[in-house]
């Protein structure tokens, strides 16, 4: 379907009813919505990968994300240090709230992939969805990246959506940043991962 | 500590050595607050919440502690004290050069994620209000001619004992000055602890109410008189205290209009059937009558009883600015409600382009109502189906964050 332009977005948050309304809390510039896209914010809450805490991320043996990975507060105004060819997961400074009416992809903004940030491939934002949306940060250039929180790292592109329900997964009413949990997904992943 | 160190090896004074082990004590518990003091322990949304409590220029540092309490301590006045007799002046105010006032604040750490309950940090808060005010009333001739009064009644309770009688008049003489050190103690603990519910029940309206009733009711008996050592006020005592000053300030009953604003019936009614049996709670008088059958207490609370209207105004004086708006109920709540019932934290007001910050006082109350609905409620409520009590304290918290980020923005960016 298509995507929401500027006009769309604004009148999508001028909704009258609430329920219909898209929120993105706080939007701190009115210039964060542009012409197809809502620039968004990192947060402060930044999980990191605890390296040599396992030798590999094997879903059937670590179901339980606190054995590789940490959170870490990142207060105002502070440095966060994203190393080369590290993935971080970041939630976004705003909490959204989106229509049932429409879904989004999060994706880099040019000056900061051009630098060698990259918000990385999980980037679906479904229909209904409610919460804080976790980025993930990966550094494909040679030098460490300075990050503060505030920094308008990302944007969220919007499409129209017909007949879909409400997200109500595991990731809704995230109030920050969330790993990866591999037991949702568990009788799947128990077809294909059984050892003999 | 070096310096301190150094005083032991040229000393070699019991006393100095007594006090360089008490000084490393006093260290090794702040150490272990300042290792709690991390943000996997302590949620940012309270030290935000503190920090809005009291004056910009004092450092806070916020740790939980095992104990299911809430404290506030000057670490800088408590170092101060501890060495002044060890260092001299000059020493003293040598290390004390340019070091800012901290005060460690120590919640429950039972209660970590329970923002809610923190608005008891506004009573620790109002200790300091407290002291201000026992100061001050010290100096008034009003204090003084009480003060008399309140002697020549101690005397005559005294006079009344037929053991008293019975003393010469050096014991009776010790008697009497005993008896009212004992009356004034329990007269300035009952002071503080009212005062600081008080100043409490002005920074957060309702919230402090509700707070003070799922702290005190945890583990206290509602009507224990005052004990030696501590001398609280009975618990019922305090909850009427603060409905009293609620009540006069207009700010409890406007929860009796929450559905007229236009917040659900159902939960509307659940808060109103938790104000009533509060007020059912302090409406039973039998920690007055506990009061009364003391003749020492009696005495005390009459006292305190008549400086009900000062006290109001000195704490509204002092807290200035940082009042709870009475206004926010009618204006604010039932939209910070809307939001809360779809999961989205009540940190903002209004529609685009026209949305406008909360205030940290209304988005706590949203939470408060929401969650005396979810636990009070006799049926279900269909607007609060998606929610649950972690998830409440959750958004409440963020709520907390974007309007302390948004005040701060506002200020730096958007008016320079």
């Amino acid at each position: 379907m298509s995507v929401l332009g500027r006009d769309a977005i604004k009148s999508l948050m001028a909704e009258e009813k609430i329920e219909d309304r898209l929120i993105i809390t706080p939007l701190l510039e009115d210039t964060q919505i542009s012409q197809s896209s809502v620039d968004i914010r990192l947060g402060h809450n930044f999980i990191v990968t605890k390296k040599g805490a396992v030798p590999s991320i094997d879903p059937t043996l670590h179901s339980n994300p606190a054995e590789y990975q940490a959170m870490h507060r990142v207060n105002l105004r502070e440095k966060f240090y994203l190393h080369p060819k590290e993935l971080v997961l970041a939630g976004t400074l705003e909490y959204f709230r989106l229509p049932t009416t429409v879904n989004g992809y999060v994706t880099s903004r040019s000056s900061w992939g051009r630098s060698g940030l990259v918000i990385a491939t999980a980037t679906i934002i479904h229909p209904g969805f409610n919460g804080v949306i976790t980025l993930e940060l990966l550094n494909l250039g040679d030098v460490p990246m300075v990050l503060y929180p505030g920094l308008d790292v990302a944007q969220l592109v919007l499409h129209q959506c017909i007949g879909a329900d409400e997200y109500d997964g595991r990731f809704s009413n995230a109030t920050t940043t969330m790993g990866s949990n591999f037991t949702a997904n568990k009788i799947i992943t128990e077809f294909w991962t059984k050892q003999d | 500590m070096t310096l301190s160190a150094s005083k032991v090896e040229i000393s070699r004074d019991k006393n100095t050595t007594l006090r360089f082990f008490q000084l490393v004590m006093m260290f090794t518990d702040i150490f272990d607050s300042l290792d709690q003091a991390n943000s996997e322990q302590t949620p940012r949304g309270i030290v935000q919440l503190i920090s809005k409590l009291v004056d910009s220029d004092v450092q806070i540092l916020v740790s939980p502690q095992q104990n299911y309490n809430y404290s506030v301590s000057n670490i800088t006045q408590s170092i101060h004290n501890a060495i002044e007799n060890t260092f001299s002046t000059l020493e003293v105010d040598g290390i004390f050069q340019g070091i800012p006032e901290i005060r460690l604040v120590r919640f429950p750490r039972i209660e970590r994620d329970n923002i809610l309950l923190h608005v008891i940090l506004g009573h620790e808060i109002g200790h300091e209000v407290a002291a201000n005010y026992l100061s001050q009333e010290q100096t008034t001739a009003e204090y003084q001619t009480r003060l008399q009064v309140t002697i020549l009644k101690v005397n005559e309770i005294l006079s009344a004992d037929k053991t008293f009688i019975t003393l010469d008049a050096n014991e009776q003489l010790k008697l009497q000055n005993t008896t009212l050190q004992e009356v004034l103690k329990v007269r300035t603990r009952g002071l503080q602890e009212l005062i600081s519910d008080v100043t409490c029940a002005y920074f957060f309206g309702p919230s402090g109410l509700f707070g003070f009733y799922d702290f005190l009711t945890v583990f206290s008996n509602l009507d224990d008189l005052p004990r030696a050592n501590s001398y609280y006020p009975p618990p019922r005592y305090r909850l009427r205290y603060l409905v009293q000053v609620l009540t006069k300030n207009d700010l409890l009953d406007e929860l009796y209009h929450l559905e007229a604003y236009g917040v659900p019936e159902q939960i509307a009614n659940s808060v109103i059937a938790f104000v009533e049996h509060i007020k059912t709670i302090v409406g039973d008088n039998s920690d007055l009558a506990a009061i009364k059958a003391n003749p020492y207490m009696d005495l005390v609370y009459d006292w305190i009883e008549e400086l009900e209207e000062s006290i109001g105004e000195f704490v509204r004086n002092s807290i200035g600015t940082k009042l709870f708006e009475k206004g926010s109920v009618q204006e604010k709540m039932p939209e910070s409600i809307a939001r809360l019932c779809l999961n989205i934290p009540a940190n903002e007001l209004g529609k685009y382009p026209n949305m406008v910050a909360s205030d940290w006082g209304t988005a706590i109350l949203a939470g408060w109502i929401v969650r005396i609905a979810l636990k009070f409620s006799e049926a279900p409520i269909p607007e609060l189906e998606g929610l649950n009590e972690d998830l409440l304290r959750n958004l409440t918290l963020t709520a907390l964050e974007y309007c302390t980020l948004v005040e701060k923005y506002t200020e730096e960016v958007k008016t320079t």
